[in-house]
């Protein structure tokens, strides 16, 4: 929800981005060679905040992942009798209102948790940037009903799009994905258009055009691998946001429906007990808040490995 | 001036339809028939057709678009089908507690935001910048919903100093205020300071300093007025945010605006106080970046619309 980035929340506006010109970065591999990418590995290592976001990041895609193995309980098991207990050495987080163990649901909630954020941002990136780099390399007509499109998208507010759209779609892990990928598009349109105009009269553009190359492949093999660095930098940016969005509209009701763990829901089935048991809200929240500002200095430290120039 | 402000209005216009065939399309996803859904599990097949029939369902969907805008247009947005009152009605009697709650935490945000990242810039690389680059990152990381039940938590439920929820008084208003606002005002701070930096190292700073002013006389006449321009751009975004924000706001804390109202009426699918409710706030935003754009003339003489 936070247009985020919150660090880049909504203000995603068409400026000259940090692209792979002909005469350096990122070129196609065979003619640039690997040593831009050792450049950037260097410069990437060097930023403690960027590794200490890809630590965390690391962590909780192993917690996802090793859930079923690392889980001390079934996070959907009802256990009235253990019903709200505090953190003790049979329950490390305590149990929620139902006796469920809060660790084994938070184990299990970030797998869903993970599963909504980057499918969203998936959809985002694969809509966005087909739009945006077809845009960019037709011009005329084609960029203006598309890129008109995406400026009636950011007129309005990522997250009252999103609700929109789970509004008439209905709550459910699918519906939230959807959402939350399709508010977030027009960010992914305007960065991956801004590339193409600038990727477009690069010499090896020219040079495919005119040995006969298709449109397609041109977009497809030449453009969009150019369009790569900023195209990754908002990926990692929009994660931040995306998970905060996916887990707002959680918190609603409008994501995962009961008994499944995630911590949106989670922590909006907490807040009954705040006063008693506040450790079912800190926890949750806390993982939202870990894993939001593990993708911020990810996305961060990316973008300042791969542009220095934007370096803050 | 003039013909700019008329200008814009009317570059408006535009984006309203455009804004307005996105929410009739995204209405137009509820799976199965949509008159069925607004009457409920109560309704008989004779409500349904009726329905169906004082919406325009049974016509084709350029038809429908056309009755729904052009009804809009005069706000008529239909009827609650939980009251049964005008959905535009339902909308007014509820801006004024998130037009409170907006206005405030944007105020907020504008003065901690704008005064954390002079200090940051001015003082860079000391402990308070450090200080500040941390707290922005965990707010604008931390999500709305769970910085407004921690700080429940902690003033009133362990330290009692404030009333936990409702709305009606300025002791009410604080806390929901200071949590919508959190993001928006680390974001203000990040941006000020990024712009203040920038321009701390222009020429005429330079000249200002050789002239021999005082060094808060340059910061404050010389550089904070010209890293305004971005962060205004950014404010201005932020409205977005915090209409988006404040429903997650008011259902944390129990504020009976239009944002809460707007997640009841999800739940109750009440489709044309969901429809207006979302078209409303777009609206707003519009407006208040149109606002923004005409900022930029006051505080930047050099920018002269035509």
């Amino acid at each position: 929800m936070h247009d985020a980035g919150e660090l880049n929340r909504d203000d995603v506006t068409e400026q000259p981005v940090a692209v792979a010109t002909g005469s350096a970065k990122f070129r196609t591999p065979e003619l640039a060679g690997n040593r831009p990418r050792r450049r950037f590995f260097r410069r990437f290592r060097r930023s403690k905040t960027a590794m200490i976001g890809l630590v965390i990041i690391i962590v909780c895609v192993l917690m996802a992942l090793l859930a079923p193995l690392v889980a001390p309980d079934n996070p959907t098991q009802i256990s009235l009798g253990e019903a709200l207990q505090s953190p003790s050495l049979k329950h490390l987080l305590g149990t929620d209102e139902l006796g469920r163990d809060t660790l084994s649901r938070l184990l299990w909630g970030s797998r869903l948790t993970l599963l909504i954020t980057c499918g969203a941002v998936l959809i985002a990136l694969v809509i966005g940037a087909a739009l945006g780099v077809v845009a960019g390399f037709r011009g005329g007509w084609t960029d203006a009903i598309i890129m008109r499109g995406i400026d009636m998208l950011l007129a309005m507010p990522t997250f009252l799009l999103a609700i929109a759209i789970v509004a008439a779609l209905g709550p459910g892990t699918i519906n939230v994905i959807i959402a939350v990928g399709v508010a977030s598009v027009s960010a992914f349109a305007r960065i991956a258009h801004g590339a193409a105009l600038s990727v477009k009269e690069e010499d090896y553009v020219l040079s495919a055009r005119a040995i006969g190359a298709r449109d397609g492949h041109i977009m497809w093999r030449h453009m969009l691998p150019n369009c790569f660095a900023p195209l990754l930098v908002q990926t990692t940016l929009r994660l931040a946001t995306a998970i905060l969005t996916a887990s707002g509209l959680s918190f609603l009701g409008l994501g995962p429906q009961p008994p499944t763990p995630e911590w949106g829901a989670m922590l909006s089935a907490g807040r009954t007990y705040l006063t008693s048991n506040p450790q079912l809200t800190i926890i949750p929240g806390l993982a939202i808040l870990f894993i939001a500002i593990a993708f911020n200095l990810f996305g961060d430290g990316l973008r300042d490995a791969l542009d220095p120039r934007l370096m803050s | 001036m003039t013909v700019y402000i008329i200008k814009r209005l009317l570059a408006l216009i535009p984006v309203l339809i455009g804004v307005s065939i996105i929410i009739f399309g995204i209405m137009q996803l509820i799976p199965g028939d949509a008159a069925e859904v607004l009457v409920g599990t109560n309704g008989s097949a004779a409500d349904v057709e009726r329905i169906r029939e004082s919406l325009g369902l049974d016509k084709p969907i350029y038809e429908q678009y056309w009755l729904f805008i052009s009804r809009a247009a005069v706000g008529n947005f239909g009827r609650s089908t939980q009251t049964g009152r005008p959905a535009l009605t339902e909308f007014s009697s509820r801006v004024k507690p998130t037009a409170e709650l907006a206005a405030a935490a944007l105020l907020l945000a504008i003065v901690f935001g704008m005064i954390t990242g002079i200090v940051s810039a001015v003082l860079q690389y000391s402990v308070w910048d450090y200080l500040v680059t941390v707290v922005s990152l965990i707010g604008v990381s931390a999500p709305v919903f769970w910085t407004g039940l921690m700080m429940m938590l902690l003033f009133s439920v362990w330290l009692g100093w404030l009333p936990a929820t409702g709305s009606g008084s300025f002791s009410r208003l604080i806390m929901p205020a200071l949590a919508l606002g959190s993001a928006s005002t680390a974001i203000i701070a990040r941006q000020m300071r990024s712009g203040l930096l920038e321009v701390l190292r222009q020429d005429y700073v330079r000249t200002a300093r050789a002239k021999g002013l005082h060094e808060w006389t340059v910061i404050a006449r010389h550089a904070v007025r010209n890293a305004l321009i971005p962060t205004v751009t950014v404010v201005g975004l932020q409205f977005g945010y915090l209409l988006g924000g404040s429903v997650l706001t008011e259902t944390v804390f129990a504020r009976p605006g239009v944002g809460s109202f707007l997640v009841n009426s999800i739940q109750a699918r009440d489709i044309p106080v969901v429809q207006a409710t979302i078209m409303l706030l777009a609206v707003a935003f519009l407006v208040v970046n149109l606002l923004v754009d005409l900022l930029y003339a006051v505080l930047d003489p050099r920018i002269r619309y035509s």
